[in-house]
């Protein structure tokens, strides 16, 4: 039986739905509110969740995504610096954003590291996390042979 | 209602001979992607709808037509050079299309 939930409209911890719609508290590394960041779509087939995430300006390189106690979280951070002043180079205006940002899903413990695959294309990280039964709790019947 | 606002983000930078514009446009196909100058102004618009046959548990990404216009002056497009690395379109504009301009053709009277 699948395990419920696990993309419903509360995936993300519920503590933090009445800080994201309230524009004084924005989520810090989240896309959700003002900042607007790591948009993400999330779709179902009949195989699997696919999770859809926005990181542009990010390099395969900057993009780590791990699973830990059934949480997948995806963090990116900058690792090219390309701030040279070298050619007398300065910003006249400066929209994207360029720091940190970390993300987590909960997908539930009988997924695996090796069962989610990832791929980042323009800008888009993919992310496949396949369906999984629930391990039954109850044992299959196992026949005793009756000698003579 | 809260407005977007994180469409078409662009940094714009300025250095010794040219001005470039990166503008976050994640996953648009390079085919849906438009940029030209007309009348002085620079303008990009894409297109970013999509078609799934998966069922959408969650949609956060934008997903229409979008188009942001930059005064640039007296420029054509063909001065402009474009890229597309990791969602990011690239423009850049040279300085020396502008210093095409200056030369100013005088008519001499008789």
């Amino acid at each position: 039986m699948l395990r419920p939930s696990i993309f419903a409209d509360n995936f993300v911890d519920s503590m933090f739905d009445e800080f994201m719609r309230d524009p004084f508290w924005p989520e810090p590394h989240s896309g959700h509110g003002p900042m607007n960041m790591m948009n993400t779509d999330i779709k179902e087939t009949d195989a699997a969740y696919q999770i859809e995430m926005e990181l542009p300006g990010f390099s395969k390189e900057d993009v780590q995504a791990d699973l830990k106690d059934g949480y997948l979280t995806i963090e990116v951070k900058r690792t090219e610096t390309n701030e040279d002043k070298g050619d007398g180079e300065k910003y006249l205006r400066r929209e994207r954003y360029t720091g940190e940002c970390r993300r987590s899903f909960y997908v539930g413990e009988e997924v695996t590291q090796a069962d989610i695959q990832a791929k980042f294309t323009d800008g888009v990280l993919t992310i496949l996390v396949p369906k999984k039964e629930a391990k039954s709790a109850v044992e299959e019947k196992k026949y005793i042979p009756i000698g003579d | 209602m809260a407005k977007r606002n994180d469409l078409m983000r662009c940094d714009i930078k300025e250095s010794r001979e040219a001005f470039t514009l990166e503008m976050d446009l994640p996953g648009c196909d390079r085919d849906k992607m438009q940029v030209y100058v007309e009348d002085g102004y620079l303008k990009v618009y894409a297109d970013l709808r999509r078609e799934s046959q998966a069922k959408a548990l969650r949609t956060e990404r934008f997903a229409g037509q979008c188009e942001r216009t930059f005064q640039v002056g007296d420029i054509e497009t063909a001065d402009v050079t474009a890229s597309y690395r990791n969602g990011v379109l690239k423009l850049v504009i040279p300085k020396s299309a502008y210093e095409k301009r200056e030369k100013k053709t005088t008519i001499t009277i008789g």
